[in-house]
């Protein structure tokens, strides 16, 4: 897939408990020009990346539910630093707190074309 | 018969007078006798009259006739003859016969009048006792009769023979204590009754009576002690009512009520009746199982104490506009929104209600019906849990579906995609059953290793291949991830390595180190007397799943060699809440 569509490698946070999940989002990210941050599997490593993350982040794709723990603190982390964000889910659209309401939810499974929209998105070209 | 009495009368009538004269006339002759001559009237003044007072007129003018022949023959000189010899003897007779006759017409005036005084009275007797018996005669439905002092029966009406059976005739002259039934007779009830009605001048009761043919029935009696000018006993009188029909009415509402008392205090709902003022007036045994409450607590308490105070004024509200709807019964509240009860102690819970409304003796009651639906909402609500919790983890399959499509779909050819992918599939639906078993909660490492080498575990293969080492538990992700991993392994091992020659043998073994104090677990794959083993030029998705999801996941790392001997294939991972040693 190109990138003609950006010249910057951007940066992208994924989290999401299924590797196997993780390993498609990668997969589809990096061909889509980005570098991937992680993928965390839970909200402590995803904090801990968030944390040991030098370059600068421009997007992130959260799993709402990780299993034991929903993957909230790590959205919250995200708005403060005003990271753009999607949560990925399961569960139809109320599954989500009311809060994050105008957070994006993309359902599982996803399209890579809604992958590829809110790439755009993070980069600010959509 | 009365003729022959008055005709006997009449004859010893005018024979008293004639009697009375000869008695008359012997007292004159002893009279004279002693004492010389006398006035010869003086003994038949005083007898005419005594005659006309008994017998009346006739008897008297007879006996001065007889008076009169008697003195003029005997009597006036010449004696015994007809002639008289002076003029005055001639005036005397006369002037007695006069008055005899005088004295006995006045009697018999004086009888007549008084005669016919008697007749009115007696009349007016009559037709007043034929009123009166008329009157006790005549009430069908009332039993009337009389007792004396001793409870003997003097007088029987018809009334008494319908109710009770027997004539006149049989019962006049018998105690009444046969009215009775025998234990009450036997008790002594019948003097006690007569004892009360004498001292309190009458007595009422409702009781069961004897017919003459023995059957029972329900009668109200008023006794009535009678009691002549001077206040002595004279006897009772015993006015009785059949009852039965209103006894038996009486019977068949109390067993009705018992009945619905028995349904109302049995019925699994709670049932509660209000009045017109909302206030609880009855509280059956489920209504006090649901709320706490004693049923001596509720009563006469508003509905309010059972419902939660920021229910109370649209409860009022609702209770009013049910009221003067005009519908007798209807379920309260709506689809849309749950009901809350408050119990004892303070706790609400979810209900259930439905109310209807009648006329009580004293205005409007409410009767709700409420059922606590706690456990269905409890369960409602962990369906629905459970529902999106399944959508879940359909959704989240789909995607590692999609996963495995996009991995598959970059390392094969057109030819080799479809097998490879519904290998993978197989794996994965291998998993889910696992994780099936224990719903959800994770899948034992051994189990795993187990399916994953399934497709090749016939018999004749089974002693190519053992695995052995501790209990390991997996959380389901870890183990979905595992079973795709040993998945790969074995498809590998068929394809290129110990189980694509016939002879070769894998062991699969595991240990958690440090023995003292386990961290980590390390999981050993060796294939033996495969064929010659060479650097694979082309992986694939295995290793990608080893070396990412592995590292990722189980935030472990792989180790692969290729000794001579066969290929070698080390999992080293943390033991954590996910990979754990089963006890």
């Amino acid at each position: 897939m190109n990138s003609a569509w950006t010249d910057k490698k951007l940066n992208i946070l994924v989290v999401e408990d299924s590797s196997m999940i993780a390993m498609l989002l990668e997969d589809l990210l990096v061909d889509l020009g980005c570098t991937v941050l992680g993928p965390a599997g839970s909200v402590a490593q995803a904090l801990a990346a968030l944390q040991g993350c030098e370059k600068p982040l421009d997007g992130a794709f959260l799993d709402v539910n990780l299993g034991s723990e929903t993957v909230y603190p790590v959205a919250d982390a995200l708005l403060t630093r005003g990271v753009p964000f999607v949560f990925l889910t399961g569960y139809a659209a109320h599954g989500i707190e009311p809060r994050y309401s105008v957070i994006p939810a993309l359902k599982k499974p996803f399209l890579a074309s809604a992958i590829e929209n809110a790439v755009k998105r993070f980069s600010g070209q959509a | 018969m009365s003729m022959i009495l008055s005709i006997t009368s009449m004859t010893f009538r005018y024979g008293v007078a004639g009697v009375v004269i000869a008695l008359a006339a012997l007292l004159l002759q002893i009279l004279q006798a002693h004492f010389g001559p006398m006035p010869p009237y003086i003994t038949f003044y005083p007898s005419i009259i005594l005659i006309t007072v008994v017998a009346r007129s006739g008897p008297g003018i007879l006996a001065t006739l007889l008076a009169a022949i008697y003195a003029e023959y005997f009597l006036l000189l010449p004696h015994r003859s007809i002639m008289i010899s002076s003029a005055g003897a001639y005036i005397s007779l006369g002037v007695f016969i006069l008055m005899g006759v005088l004295i006995s017409i006045l009697a018999g005036a004086f009888h007549r009048l008084r005669d016919h005084e008697r007749n009115l009275d007696a009349q007016a007797l009559r037709s007043s006792e034929d009123r009166f018996r008329t009157l006790v005669e005549g009430v069908q439905d009332y039993a009337i009769y009389m007792l004396d002092p001793q409870g003997i029966v003097v007088s029987w009406s018809h009334g008494a023979e319908r109710m009770k059976g027997w004539q006149e005739q049989e019962v006049v002259g018998q105690n009444f204590s046969r009215f009775f039934t025998p234990e009450s007779a036997s008790a002594g009830r019948p003097g006690r009754v007569l004892e009360i009605a004498n001292a309190q001048g009458s007595f009422h009761e409702e009781a069961e009576r004897v017919r003459k043919d023995g059957s029972m029935f329900w009668a109200a009696l008023t006794i009535t002690a009678l009691r002549d000018e001077v206040g002595s006993l004279r006897g009772y009188a015993v006015v009785a009512r059949d009852i039965s029909e209103r006894k038996q009415a009486e019977r068949e509402i109390a067993g009705g009520r018992a009945r619905l008392a028995s349904i109302v205090d049995s019925a699994m709902d709670a049932i509660i009746t209000i009045d017109a003022g909302y206030r609880i007036i009855l509280f059956n045994a489920a209504a006090v199982a649901m709320f706490g409450y004693p049923v001596d607590e509720v009563l006469g308490q508003p509905i309010e104490l059972l419902i939660p105070q920021r229910y109370h004024a649209g409860h009022a509200e609702h209770v009013r506009k049910f009221s003067v709807s005009g519908v007798t019964s209807r379920e309260l509240g709506d689809k849309r929104t749950t009901l809350h009860g408050r119990r004892s102690s303070g706790e609400e819970f979810p209900l259930e209600a439905s109310i209807s409304q009648s006329e009580g003796d004293y205005g409007k009651l409410f009767t709700v019906i409420l059922r606590d639906v706690t456990r269905r909402k409890h369960a409602e609500e962990q369906q629905s849990l459970l529902l999106g919790e399944l959508a879940h983890r359909v959704k989240n399959t789909l995607a590692v579906v999609q996963s495995i499509a996009g991995q598959t779909r970059r390392f094969a050819t057109p030819e080799t995609f479809y097998g490879t992918f519904t290998g993978r599939l197989a794996a994965l639906g291998d998993a889910h059953d696992l994780l099936t078993r224990s719903e959800w909660e994770g899948a034992a490492l051994a189990e795993i290793i187990r399916f994953g080498l399934a497709p090749y575990g016939e018999p004749a293969m089974e002693a190519r291949w053992k695995i052995s080492g501790p209990r390991i538990w997996l959380a389901p992700n870890e183990a979905v991830t595992l079973s795709l991993v040993f998945h790969e392994l074995t498809t590998n091992a068929a394809k290129f390595g110990a189980l694509s020659n016939g002879k070769g043998k894998i062991m699969v073994s595991w240990e958690v180190t440090p023995a003292e104090a386990p961290e980590t677990l390390v999981i050993r794959w060796r294939e033996h007397g495969g064929p010659g083993v060479c650097l694979p030029q082309r992986f694939g998705f295995g290793s990608k799943l080893l070396e990412r999801a592995v590292a990722h996941e189980l935030k472990g790392e792989t180790i692969l060699e290729f000794p001579p001997s066969g290929f070698e294939c080390t999992l080293r991972m943390p033991l954590s809440q996910k990979v754990k040693i089963q006890t």
